[in-house]
């Protein structure tokens, strides 16, 4: 909804005029220094990624400081700990591990005598029925092109989704690329889901990975996608909400997905 | 209860003298008929004794029997002087004619209504506006505003620019009680706040108070603002309007029966959206884009002592981009009033008084997508009675009452779009409301307005009260009847208010006031925007209450040419409402659960120095204020600044009259940037830049300012025409303000960036108004 309002207000300025952007000289105050745990579980790469850093200051050109002697591991649901191999320059990674769904993994990281604690729900992932096209003239919204819309059955209960494209062979990896929604409006019905913001030409291929993700895991990507697209505009701006222990920045997150491929032709 | 029994004891002690008689009546304007608010009676022979007529026009003294002299006067017109053997109660009827040179310049007189008005009423600090005083001041697309020229004084801080609330020393958007002609009015701008609802051609008179505000007011913590319209001209039919770049507006008012009853009916569109299909683009094209006011009034003298009016308000913004996505909003008010002069000393009023609010977002057509819809709906009744004891004494006391329906949100979409239909709760609640008050002299030099409202609020069925956690968990549910109590709030609210002459041209005041706030206004951004839903207070939602004291230092000097005063305050507010991190307030039937409380104070210094007469009139304003918040769930406890946390404010306009054709004015608006929260460190999550928050509202923006010009043209004057052109231009210098800060990674230095948007740079426009008799 916030969108919305920008949208809106930015919408009938630009009937009058452009409005101005700039860069501008702004400071900030000093912040304390935290880890980041960066954790997912790919169930279809059969593969667990740990990315562990720290907060850089909010304008330094620096990249961000890694931790590269932790210790990482993971306990599966049926009760199996592994280690994960340190790959040096803050990476940490485990191949080839079964999933298990609709369970719950534990992470455990170890680091400068501290410990960090994160669970990860793993849910079965929605099947993707087809991915379709429909011509849109110019508008406000976007230049004249096709935009692709999701079909899918969304099986009832709550399911929350994160669709992420690549497009003629490019992860599209931008903040505002990943499309998040839930059936909090569409519990069990057949969907059909658009790309609203983003018009194709003949001959595109894009290939859709739709992500099944907990609630929890959900709610990080909503509330970091919130934050992150903010202008200073929320009227309760906040970290997201994370499932790490002990005051860790990052989230453990664990999803498999289904994909389709369309390529856009003339109609 | 002890309010009520000492204001019956000062009552009865007051009454308690010799044998008088009343003398009461009507003042009107004699070249339009209409009430004359405010104007005064005084009485020569007796050292400050006298009447100011209300809002109807009425007045009444009481004074011992014998001779006197008594001077009908009101700013603008010539005194009306008549002399009485008081033997018996009178009722004397006056018509005040236009001074002779005032009707060749009366757009652009700038007279309070009685030179010293600042310094001798009791009341605290009230700014009024007449829309007339306020032609000549440049404003954006030269739209006249009474809401834009009230944000120049001190102490009322627009939200900025694309931003439709206002706040009043601290308080929220939400705390101002927005009232026309008695209706409420929940969203008061048009286009997101560039413009008000209020049309200014309609309107007769704006007071807006903040502090020692008067016990016959309730229901918001920090401010009311009290817009008056028209009644319309008795005498004449007259035709007026202006043609703008934004809008035009067009007002039909005349006789309904001469010296019986008029009408006025006051339309205002804007039409950006009609130039659009020249623009020959077929975005623009599809494109709609206006707003619409509509104000219509009609009064009729029933008898001598009765008098009706009916009132209505309708106003709607439409924003549609083709079949693609649709916005439109709107309030309705209507108000049907009795007058009636009971007796000499008595006068009812009774006011039966609907309003209601409604919004409806649309995605895609409505053949293929879905909308979202929410309204608020208010029926009023009120009872107001102004007893005017004695010469010394008028006691208004009342009675209202106000059911609410809160109809949060529905989502309709259409077939095959996979949407379910979702209707949330409608919340129902009946709020009271009983006051009673004096305005009292003591002595020549000390008057007080002091009084105490009763208010109370039934948060009632047919509904679903939830049961709430600390963590804002839901625990458990219970289902309640039609009628059946879910939550009854009270409380009991004294308001204060004196002053004390030290002198003629110098006088302290000193107020005091505690309000209770039972509805509540989400919005989890910083703008306020339409769709930020009002809610009730609940069995979850406690009522906000504010405090606040006041006390001023007014002098006049240079024969009452110059005005200063100094008003320093502090507010108390408790049960503030703020959320919880990415809380959801659309489409939430449990919305509740997504709300934290705290509290907030608000202290400040405000001076203002004005200059009433001569060719060079206008003011200068300064605000030395802080706003503070404090609530257990954000910063761990710690206080924070407030969004509307402006340190310094500095307004300056000054108008100059060069002849009786060319007007001059210039605006200058200065304050410190709002608190904001920005982020103070970044880190990387699954490729993203995530920015991390340390505190709330610990950044600034740039501080805004900017000058406006303004040049006005009066046109020579028949006995048919009159007219006027205005140029204005806003923002002068094209300071680039902010809207919005946001932070980027500069591709290529990899570096974090701040970019700025802003709104707005120059704007020039040219405004004809126009007077058909």
């Amino acid at each position: 909804m916030k969108t919305l309002k920008y949208l809106t207000i930015i919408g009938f300025a630009a009937l009058f005029m452009p409005a101005c952007q700039k860069v501008i000289d702004v400071t900030v105050d000093d912040a304390d220094e935290n880890f980041v745990i960066d954790a997912f579980y790919d169930a279809n790469a059969e593969l667990v990624g740990v990315r562990i850093t720290r907060t850089k200051a909010l304008f330094s050109p620096e990249p961000n400081e890694t931790i590269d002697n932790a210790d990482v591991t993971l306990t599966t649901p049926s009760g199996d700990v592994f280690n994960l191999v340190n790959l040096g320059n803050g990476n940490y990674e485990l191949t080839n591990l079964t999933p298990e769904f609709d369970l719950s993994y534990k992470m455990t990281v170890l680091m400068e005598g501290e410990v960090f604690e994160a669970t990860a729900f793993l849910p079965t992932p929605i099947p993707l029925d087809s991915l379709t096209q429909e011509y849109q003239p110019a508008s406000l919204f976007g230049p004249e092109g096709y935009i692709i819309f999701m079909n899918l059955t969304d099986p009832g209960g709550e399911n929350f989704y994160r669709a992420m494209r690549i497009v003629n062979g490019e992860p599209l990896t931008g903040l505002g690329d990943q499309f998040l929604f839930d059936n909090s409006f569409t519990s069990g019905n057949v969907q059909t889901v658009p790309f609203f913001a983003s018009r194709y030409q003949p001959d595109d291929t894009i290939t859709v990975e739709l992500r099944s993700y907990s609630r929890e895991a959900a709610q990080y990507f909503s509330d970091l996608l919130s934050l992150a697209g903010d202008g200073g505009q929320s009227a309760a701006p906040a970290n997201p909400r994370t499932n790490w222990s002990n005051g860790a920045l990052g989230v453990f997150n664990a999803y498999g997905y289904d994909a389709k491929t369309i390529i856009i032709v003339e109609e | 209860m002890r309010y009520l029994s000492i204001i019956t004891f000062i009552l009865i002690f007051n009454s308690a003298f010799a044998q008088k008689f009343s003398v009461s009546g009507s003042i009107t304007d004699a070249s339009t008929g209409e009430d004359l608010f405010g104007a005064r009676l005084i009485v020569k022979e007796l050292n400050n004794v006298g009447a100011t007529a209300n809002v109807y026009g009425f007045y009444s003294i009481s004074l011992p029997e014998g001779k006197y002299t008594l001077i009908y006067r009101d700013a603008g017109f010539e005194d009306f002087i008549i002399e009485v053997d008081l033997r018996e109660n009178k009722t004397i009827n006056v018509q005040l004619s236009l001074q002779k040179e005032v009707q060749e310049i009366e757009e652009v007189v700038i007279t309070s209504k009685r030179e010293n008005d600042n310094i001798t009423s009791a009341q605290m600090d009230i700014t009024r506006l007449d829309p007339k005083e306020i032609e000549t001041i440049p404003i954006l697309f030269g739209e006249q505003d009474v809401m834009k020229t009230l944000q120049l004084s001190p102490g009322i801080k627009g939200a900025g620019e694309g931003n439709a609330g206002f706040f009043v020393r601290g308080g929220g958007a939400d705390q101002n009680l927005i009232l026309i002609d008695e209706s409420i009015v929940y969203n008061a701008s048009h286009l997101l706040g560039f413009f008000s609802v209020f049309n200014s051609d309609a309107i007769k008179d704006v007071a807006l108070y903040k502090s020692g505000i008067p016990a016959e007011f309730g229901g918001r913590a920090s401010s009311v603002m009290d817009v008056r319209m028209r009644e319309g001209n008795s005498k004449n039919y007259v035709a007026s309007g202006g043609i703008g770049l934004i809008s035009s507006r067009l007002t039909l008012e005349g006789p309904i029966v001469e010296d019986k009853g008029a009408f006025i009916v006051s339309g205002r569109r804007s039409y950006a959206d009609l130039f659009l299909p020249l623009a020959n683009d077929p975005i623009l094209d599809e494109t709609v884009l206006y707003f619409y006011d509509l104000n219509a009034k009609a009064n009729y003298r029933i008898s001598e002592k009765d008098r009706v009016f009916l009132s209505g308000y309708f106003g709607r913004d439409d924003f549609k981009l083709g079949d693609q996505f649709g916005f439109d909003w709107g309030n309705a008010t209507g108000t049907l009033r009795w007058n009636r002069i009971v007796n000499e000393k008595l006068f009812s009023n009774t006011s039966l008084i609907f309003s209601s609010f409604d919004y409806r977002v649309q995605i895609g057509s409505t053949d293929e997508g879905f909308g979202i819809s929410s309204n608020i709906r208010d029926w009023n009744i009120k009872q107001d009675f102004s007893y005017y004891a004695n010469s010394d004494n008028t006691v208004k006391f009342g009675i209202s009452a106000i059911h609410h329906t809160f109809m949060p949100g529905r989502l309709e979409s259409s077939e095959g779009i996979g949407f379910n239909q979702i209707e949330l709760d409608d919340r129902l609640a009946l709020e009271f409301g009983a006051y009673i008050q004096n305005e009292q002299k003591i002595g020549n030099r000390l008057s007080a307005l002091y009084g105490v409202r009763y208010s109370g609020f039934n948060f009632m069925g047919e509904g679903t009260a939830f049961d709430i956690d600390p963590n804002g968990n839901i625990t458990g549910s219970q289902e309640f009847g039609a009628w059946e109590s879910i939550k009854y709030w009270q409380g009991l609210e004294p308001r204060f208010s004196a002053s004390y002459l030290l002198s003629e041209k110098q006088s302290i005041k000193l107020g005091y006031n505690r309000i209770y706030q039972y509805i509540h206004q989400l919005s989890n951004t910083t703008t306020a925007t339409p769709i930020d839903a009002w809610i009730p207070s609940t069995n979850n939602v406690a009522p906000q209450i504010g405090d606040q004291i006041a006390i001023g230092y007014y002098e006049n000097f240079r024969n009452n040419e110059y005005q200063f005063s100094v008003e320093g305050y502090y507010k108390w507010l408790q049960n503030q409402i703020d959320y919880r991190p990415n809380a959801n307030l659309v489409l939430n039937n449990e919305v509740e659960a997504e709300l934290v409380y705290g509290r907030g104070m608000a202290y400040g210094l405000e001076f203002q120095l004005k200059k009433t007469k001569g060719k060079l009139t206008g003011f200068i304003n300064y605000t030395l204020s802080r706003a503070l918040r404090q609530f257990d769930a954000i910063d761990n406890g710690a206080i924070f600044p407030a969004r509307q946390d402006r340190i310094h404010d500095l307004n300056l306009v000054l108008t100059y009259k060069f002849n009786e054709k060319w007007v001059a004015s210039t605006a200058f608006i200065y304050y410190t940037g709002d608190a904001v929260t920005f982020p103070t460190a970044q880190y990387n999550v699954g490729g993203f830049t995530v920015p991390y928050i340390q505190s709330r509202n610990g950044s600034r923006f740039p501080d805004y300012h900017r000058l406006d010009l303004g040049l006005t043209w009066y046109g020579p004057k028949t006995r048919r025409l009159e007219q006027s052109v205005s140029f204005s231009i806003y923002n002068v210098y094209a300071r680039e303000n902010a809207f919005t800060i946001t932070f980027q990674e500069n591709a290529e230095t990899g570096r974090t960036e701040a970019i700025q948007t802003a709104l707005f740079r120059i704007i020039p426009s040219v405004t004809w108004n126009f007077k058909i008799k």
